[in-house]
């Protein structure tokens, strides 16, 4: 067997839970044994999930989620040797789960729990001085920031199933929010809910716009454009779109 | 650079922040070059570390055995940190872990077979010449043999010195666990290999787990060193006597002072040697 074969065997029973009988017959008296690497990477990246999901794991269970986590890898195997970038699809594929369609908060937290663990490790870079801004600038969010509409307060559920508290919510949680997600220094994840205009403003940003058409875009909501300015600004969410976010990063 | 014959550490995250903050410290420290390839807040705690001590930087996602070569991107990350680090050593594993463009979060092993080693001398040389700069190899444990395999694993390690020049990084923990989980004799796989090429040497700890097979010890990093592994560094330790000691704990951590006092113990263990006869008669 070519070496290509016998690692697209390999990886086929990684990815399935069970090796091929062809790759078992190279491995001869050992063959059982090849689960132990079935084992590993399946509770490694399963572990993985657990550190980036706590939340969601709290909501689903520890059972239900390691059922999920485990059809998750079968679908979509980590593509980077980077583990702390594996799980960016857990949350699309919790919100196409059948078993999960009466309960689609549990997708938005996930999606809230992985902007926040992006911003939480994301390169550090200097967010862009107001004096050096004009109409045509190009921004972009600082690394590791980023938008969430959903329609349940995610940030809610968030914060009363952080360790120590009890899961009971002290107000409404089917209600749509629009947050900000973004690191302050180096050890704080803050998110913030947003006005209509600032979301209008920043989610142009996101799309490339300059600073003169997104503030345009705002001024279309009747957003107050200074106030929308000064709020990214003092938050330190705007950096210049060439600004070097060492390596790549999402 | 690695001076002295202190044992160090594998630097694992939750020590990062003591080490940073001036935590005690000796040797030098190893890291998981995967775990560092972000150049966030733990980033530059982790140049902090390197002000103050010699790094080495150890792959685990390279993935030197992969039939279809090693990923452009992520080797551009690699050679980013080695360039920023600037490492003493910088070291990888004779295993696999991409196949598909999926990334396997283990240690993949592999046929020992004539076209591997083309492939696997290839992919070396490939990183290397990005680098700019020799590797050091891992010796992998095992618990699986193949068919396909055409030569030893100290065969294997020899050739690709031979061909690439690159050093060997002699894991005995990963000797005695591969001899016990396939039958061989750990002494006569550590005469087999290259070992005029070692440029490191890796110790760890290992569980022993009963399957329906019979029992297996696999490689976990969670226990300390065992005297059997003592035993084979007493036994390798003439023949490099220069070669840095690293102490790897995965599973189980405990707190920086268990980890820093387990390599004051094979740091005494080394001393309480008796001095060498001399190489010939290291595995006589």
């Amino acid at each position: 067997m070519r070496l290509a074969e016998f690692q697209s065997h390999f990886a086929s029973g990684l990815r399935h839970g069970a090796m091929p009988e062809a790759l078992r017959a190279e491995a001869g008296i050992f063959a059982d044994r090849l689960s132990i690497h079935v084992h590993h990477v399946g509770s490694s990246l399963r572990a993985a999930l657990a550190l980036h999901f706590p939340v969601t794991l709290r909501l689903l269970g520890e059972e239900a989620f390691a059922g999920l986590a485990r059809r998750f890898l079968a679908v979509s195997p980590p593509a980077d040797a980077r583990l702390a970038l594996f799980g960016g699809a857990f949350p699309g594929f919790l919100a196409g789960e059948p078993a999960l369609a009466a309960h689609p908060v549990i997708a938005e937290v996930a999606a809230f729990e992985w902007t926040r663990h992006l911003a939480s490790i994301a390169p550090r870079a200097l967010p862009v001085e107001p004096a050096a801004l004009d109409g045509a600038a190009r921004l972009r969010l600082m690394p590791g920031a980023g938008l969430i509409a959903a329609a349940h307060a995610v940030d809610h559920v968030w914060s009363i199933n952080q360790p120590g508290a009890d899961g009971t919510p002290t107000r409404p949680i089917n209600v749509p929010c629009r947050l900000v997600v973004w690191r302050d220094g180096d050890d704080l994840v803050r998110a913030a809910p947003l006005e209509a205009g600032d979301f209008i403003f920043l989610s142009a940003i996101v799309g490339g716009a300059s600073l003169d058409e997104a503030l345009a875009a705002a001024h279309a909501e009747g957003g107050d454009l200074a106030a929308i300015l000064a709020r990214s600004l003092g938050r330190g969410l705007l950096c210049l779109s060439d600004t070097d976010p060492g390596g790549d990063f999402p | 650079m690695i001076a002295g014959h202190h044992a160090g550490i594998g630097l694992r995250a939750p020590h990062l922040a003591e080490l940073a903050a001036g935590g005690a410290a000796r040797g030098f420290v190893e890291i998981h070059a995967e775990n560092h390839m972000i150049e966030g807040p733990d980033f530059a705690l982790l140049q902090r570390v390197r002000r103050d001590l010699p790094v080495s930087v150890h792959g685990v996602g390279v993935s030197l055995g992969s039939a279809g070569g090693i990923d452009d991107a992520h080797l551009a990350r690699f050679a980013r940190l080695v360039a920023r680090i600037e490492p003493d050593l910088v070291s990888e594993h004779l295993a696999w872990s991409v196949a598909g463009g999926h990334y396997w979060n283990d240690l993949l092993p592999l046929p020992r077979s004539f076209e591997a080693l083309d492939i696997v001398a290839a992919n070396i040389g490939r990183v290397q010449d990005r680098l700019k700069r020799p590797l050091l190899i891992e010796n992998p444990s095992s618990y699986v043999a193949f068919a396909a395999s055409d030569m030893g694993e100290g065969d294997f390690l020899s050739a690709l010195v031979a061909r690439t020049g690159c050093g060997l990084l002699l894991d005995l923990n990963n000797i005695f666990v591969s001899a016990s989980n396939l039958g061989t004799d750990p002494l006569a796989d550590l005469a087999a290999m290259p070992l005029r090429a070692v440029g490191e040497i890796h110790l760890a700890g290992h569980a022993r787990v009963e399957r329906p097979e019979g029992p297996v010890l696999i490689d976990d990093h969670g226990s300390p060193v065992c005297d059997d592994v003592l035993a084979l560094l007493a036994r390798v330790r003439p023949l490099c006597p220069d070669a840095p000691l690293l102490l790897e704990w995965d599973s189980r951590l405990p707190p920086l002072s268990g980890l820093l006092a387990e390599a004051a113990r094979i740091d005494g263990f080394l001393a309480a040697q008796p001095m060498p006869e001399g190489e010939r008669h290291a595995f006589g």
